[in-house]
């Protein structure tokens, strides 16, 4: 059985339909990139999954389990974890306040927490220094990393990274990848949403959105090489 | 010499009852980013309840009855008026909170008999000090008193526990506040319901300083404790106890020594109410973001 089931969901805004019946499983253990152009439906679909929107049709299991239309909140305390497009930091309160703040839901486990820290501070060292910065006053790169960070706190089984790499040098969006591949070895799940095929790279899995519906599913090597996945992607771009 | 140590003891604590207003102004600004002009009737309606129940109950347990009443408020505003309209313009935000004010003043003229005038009995009565020939009531005492108890609570709740750091995190980034788990909702229930705590001990203790009738929280405070929120900066929790205390003594210095001026008190009888005027517009000149808000 799959970790994240997605069936046949069905999703928009106000009346206007964006989701067409999108349909795909992530793996216990995978890392999968979800691609496509601006547009495409992407950030509606993990807002979908994690309850930050209510699909309108199909099924969301997590783990076996029917999620279907749960809060944020408890979908956080499933395990399953969203870091935004755009950020999101919590702008005034310090790099460190944002992180205890990811660490809401087992904030009793003061060990687990300091723990947490500490590993998220080695993934991104920037942070470690800027410990007692104001979010807002950090710049795009450090804001993203910390998102990621914060995202990590609450010590998730799924975590969804909606564009990762959005806005950074290439030498940074590589730095985020390889914690990527770093918080994936310690058993995280994880789905990417990008725009960037860099991302390619370090996935399992690969999903290619076209106006609301999966165009594109592909595993393993396959999809490194595959002719197919850039005639529908690239090949438009 | 005399007259001055009066006049700032005076200032001190006619100031008091501003800041305690003005906290709960603050505190829902800092927590949901809205004007609130039902504060002051988060007062008057406690106040109205404590008197009501104090036909049948003992004062302490009536205005008991009446902080719980504020409370109540608190929340049923966050959940009937705050929340549905938490999408919606600003400007609606604000005008329906004076609605909840006006319609809290329409109704308690309505119900409880018209307009005349009540007395609440004061929790402890008497003088308890007099400084030179200015008597200083037990009343007066505890609206400071209450004004330290509750701006060092709320300086420890925001600076020192998890749960005022998601009060903050709330008001900053909602989306994300619920991605981490802690919930926008109960969050907004906290910040309101300590608002009419903060509103219901103030008409209660304010209630029990003179006669008061409907409405009367909003009508002697509400102004001055909202000046006194913007003087300190609007987000400062500090700051509105400062700007309240800086506005009681503006006011008690205006009217004992302004008035000396002969032109000052044949043309204005009510020169603090001008003072207090001059205070607002040379602090939004000078330091716009107020004595203790943060640069915009
Ligand atoms: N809040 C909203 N209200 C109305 N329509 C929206 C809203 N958010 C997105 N849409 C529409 O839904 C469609 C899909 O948007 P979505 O944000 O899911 O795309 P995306 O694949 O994440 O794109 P991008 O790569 O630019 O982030 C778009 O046509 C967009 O205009
Ligand atoms: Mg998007």
């Amino acid at each position: 059985m799959a970790l994240l089931e997605v069936e046949e969901l069905r999703a928009g805004y106000g009346s206007q339909p964006v989701l067409d019946g999108v349909s795909f499983e992530v793996e216990e253990g995978e890392t999968a990139v979800l691609l496509g152009l601006n547009g495409a439906g992407k950030t509606t679909t993990v807002t979908n999954i994690v309850g930050v929107n209510t699909p309108w049709g199909g099924r969301v299991r997590f783990d076996g389990r029917d999620v279907t239309g749960m809060s944020p909140p408890e979908l956080v305390r499933l395990g399953v974890c969203l870091v935004p497009e755009g950020r999101r930091t919590f702008p005034e309160l310090t790099v460190y306040e944002n992180l205890r703040l990811g660490a809401w839901t087992r904030r009793k486990d003061a060990a687990g927490i300091a723990a947490s820290v500490e590993l998220v501070f080695e993934y991104f060292p920037r942070l470690a220094e800027r410990r007692d910065q104001a979010a807002g006053s950090m710049s795009g790169g450090e804001q993203q990393m910390l998102a990621i960070g914060r995202g990590l706190m609450a010590a998730p089984r799924l975590l969804l990274i909606d564009e990762a790499s959005l806005g950074l040098s290439p030498l940074l969006a590589k730095t985020v990848f390889e914690v990527v591949d770093l918080i994936n070895e310690s058993g995280v799940t994880v789905i990417l949403v990008e725009q960037n095929v860099g991302a390619l790279r370090h996935a399992d899995r690969a999903l290619v959105m076209e106006k609301g519906t999966l165009v594109y599913r592909g595993v393993g090597d396959e999809i490194r090489d595959s002719t197919r996945l850039r005639e529908t992607y690239l090949g438009k771009a | 010499m005399d007259q001055l140590i009066a006049t700032i003891v005076l200032g001190l604590f006619f100031g008091a009852p501003y800041a305690l207003l003005a906290l709960g102004i603050v505190l829902v600004y800092k927590g949901s980013r809205v004007f609130n002009f039902a504060q002051g009737e988060f007062g008057t309606v406690a106040a109205f309840a404590a008197y009501i129940a104090n036909f049948w109950l003992p004062v302490l347990v009536a205005a008991l009855v009446g902080i719980l009443v504020g409370i109540a408020m608190g929340l049923g505003v966050e959940r009937f008026v705050a929340r549905p309209l938490a999408n919606a313009p600003k400007v609606i935000m604000l005008v329906a909170t004076a609605a909840v004010a006006t319609g809290a003043i329409a109704l308690q003229v309505g119900a409880g008999g018209g307009p005349q005038l009540r007395t609440f009995e004061p929790l402890v009565a008497g003088n308890a000090f007099v400084v030179f020939n200015v008597a200083i009531e037990w009343q007066r005492v505890l609206v400071m008193l209450a004004l330290g108890l509750f701006a060092l609570l709320l300086y420890l709740f925001f600076s020192r526990t998890d749960l005022g750091l998601a009060v903050m995190a709330a008001s900053q980034e909602p989306v994300a506040t619920d991605l981490v788990g802690i919930g926008t909702r109960r969050m907004s229930s906290l910040v309101w319901g300590m608002a009419g705590l903060l509103g219901g001990v103030t008409g209660v203790l304010f209630a029990g300083l003179q006669p008061f009738t409907p409405g009367v929280v909003t009508q002697s405070l509400l102004v001055f404790a909202f000046v006194a929120a913007v003087v300190g900066g609007m987000t400062s929790l500090p700051g509105a106890v400062i700007g309240g205390v800086v506005l009681g003594l503006v006011q008690s210095f205006s009217a004992s020594y302004l008035t000396r001026v002969e032109v000052v008190a044949e043309n204005l009888p009510n020169v603090e109410w001008l003072a207090v005027f001059v205070l607002l517009v040379a602090v939004l000149a000078l330091r716009p973001s107020g004595l203790l808000g943060k640069e915009a």
